[in-house]
């Protein structure tokens, strides 16, 4: 059994009211544990509603979802669990800090799981170690005299000392610079490859949905459209042209080399690929 | 959660019906005068004839009338007091007597004007939120604006005064909407806002109220540097680009409001009784 389960899941913002919404519209869909997958799709397409369902802070209008087998379209279910099973980063995370200092914000959450003191102490530094901030420098600043993309970490680090199983990333790595953006998600996919954390990647960036996610769901106007291996998604360029998507760079790259009569193989998605494709298809190698 | 669902107090409507595209000084009036129609009238005739008066504008306004009784859940609370405290407290002291237990006497006077003084509430409410559904916070803050404007002689700054309602109007849906996300992002780190006492309950929203503090201030430093970027300076000569106009429609909603006020209001008026 998947471990995240959405059956004909439909959610309506203000029903019933004159700004009622349709956010999303029967949506089926399945993650298994250990899987990495990447949702995708245009400002609006109602990623951002999809996940909030998947750690209960939002409840389906109609439709179900099952967490860890627990049906959240029932009143009485229990949506502590889930919350510690999933851990939600949300977009621009670091305008939730609130705390005097780093460790304390960090400790919000272990503390909040009614954890004795010096586990929610290690936890919290284990969890700013996760994310390549040192406890011992760390740990007694204030949160709002860090930069931004510290702030951020820290962030994610109140997320990961819940311990959970899943990982919701909401645009991890908007906003950040260029070397910010490479350390944040390498330490995502550590988290994948390393503890087994079960990772679902909101991105506008194709080339993060490529290097990261083994399977990718692509998301319009609320509904899923396409929904398989990151590889065959990547293959279908026209069609995500046409939702106002793209494909990586270096994928962009092989097709046009293609268009100009190069016999390359556009099955290409890494850098490294496209070095080896572009060799072969120049006899080179 | 939707913060959004339960204020509706202050929030635009945008239709297009013949009271939506009055003129904000004529609506603005317009309530003034309801106001005091409503304050004048006691009796049943009188709020029978004024509901019916508003439920037609409501309807002219295609406003669902359900969305106007939303914006009274705020103030459930103080209607029922009010009520109560009028019912056992409301200083009659003769009447028809309808329950009496132990020294507590309630009075059939005094039952009616709490319920007649609650009714004034609900539709003061009504008729403001109405005001709010039908024009556009920045309409509504021009229509004050160029209603204050003739007592700037005497000091009161006007255009200050818009600008800042029209900035604190404006950034009420995105504070609401600030504060579900950072609520959320909480909640997703195990903080729960519905459980416990009083203190504890309260001691919740401090890892809310920080945040949002934060970025309020944030908000209002980058809104100012976007101002002054674009030259912002204050009122004088400062040109629009929608001018208010007063059309023939306007006199004719003006008209309407002052007969049905008028009419509603002369048989309440105890200074007629010394014409002769």
């Amino acid at each position: 059994m998947a471990f995240i389960e959405c059956e004909g899941l439909t959610h309506v913002y203000l029903k019933n009211t004159p700004m009622e919404t349709v956010a999303i519209s029967d949506v089926t869909l399945r993650i298994d544990e250990g899987e990495f997958v990447a949702i995708i799709g245009p400002t609006g397409s109602g990623k951002s509603t999809l996940v909030q369902h998947f750690n209960a802070l939002l409840r389906p209008t109609s439709g179900t979802v099952r967490v860890g087998g627990i049906d959240l379209a029932d009143p009485k279910s229990d949506r502590r669990a889930v919350r510690r099973s999933v851990g939600l980063l949300f977009q621009y995370p670091e305008h939730q800090l609130f705390e005097e200092t780093v460790l304390e914000d960090v400790s919000f959450g272990p503390k909040n799981l009614g954890l004795p003191p010096v586990e929610v102490r290690d936890r919290a530094e284990e969890a700013l170690r996760a994310v390549g901030l040192d406890p011992a420098v760390f740990g007694a600043r204030s949160p709002f005299s860090l930069s931004g993309g510290e702030m951020r970490r820290v962030a994610a680090a109140g997320v990961l000392a819940m311990s959970p199983r899943v990982l919701v990333l909401d645009e991890p790595a908007a906003g950040l610079d260029p070397r910010g953006k490479t350390e944040m998600l390498g330490q995502f996919r550590d988290l994948h490859g390393v503890r087994g954390l079960t990772i679902v990647l909101i991105t506008h960036s194709m080339d993060e949905a490529a290097a990261l996610a083994r399977r990718v769901v692509v998301l319009d106007r609320g509904r899923v459209v396409m929904d398989g291996p990151t590889r065959e998604i990547f293959g279908r360029a026209t069609e995500l042209a046409d939702l106002g998507l793209g494909v990586p760079l270096v994928t962009d790259l092989v097709r046009r080399l293609r268009a100009r009569g190069l016999p390359v193989s556009e099955d290409v998605l890494t850098v490294d690929e496209a070095r080896e494709a572009i060799r072969e298809a120049l006899g080179w190698s | 959660m939707e913060l959004s669902r339960y204020v509706t107090i202050g929030q635009y409507i945008p239709r297009e019906s013949p009271v939506h595209r009055l003129d904000p000084r004529t609506k603005i009036a317009a309530v003034g005068m309801l106001m005091v129609a409503i304050f004048v009238v006691h009796d049943f005739v009188g709020y029978a004839l004024l509901t019916a008066f508003l439920l037609g504008v409501i309807a002219l306004a295609s406003i669902p009338i359900g969305y106007v009784l939303r914006g009274l859940r705020p103030i459930l609370f103080l209607l029922l007091l009010t009520v109560i405290l009028n019912t056992f407290f409301g200083g009659v002291r003769e009447g028809t007597v309808l329950v009496q237990v132990r020294g507590i006497v309630v009075y059939r006077e005094a039952v009616l004007r709490a319920a007649f003084i609650g009714y004034r509430l609900i539709m003061l409410v009504a008729v403001t939120s109405l005001l709010t559904f039908t024009t556009s916070p920045v309409a509504l803050t021009d229509g004050i604006e160029r209603l204050l404007r003739p007592f700037r002689r005497i000091g009161v700054p006007a255009h200050e005064l818009a600008m800042m309602m029209t900035i604190a109007l404006r950034f009420i849906p995105t504070l609401l909407e600030e504060t579900e996300k950072i609520m959320k992002a909480q909640m997703a780190r195990g903080a729960e806002f519905d459980r416990g006492g009083a203190l504890r309950r309260a001691r919740a929203l401090v890892p809310v109220l920080v945040p949002l503090f934060v970025s309020a201030f944030r908000r209002a430093d980058e809104l100012a540097l976007a101002m002054e970027a674009r030259c912002y300076r204050g009122g004088d000569r400062r040109t629009r680009m929608r001018e208010l106009i007063f059309a023939p429609r306007d006199a004719v909603a003006l008209a309407v409001v002052l007969a049905a006020s008028t009419v509603l209001a002369v048989p309440y008026a105890v200074w007629l009784r010394w014409l002769p």
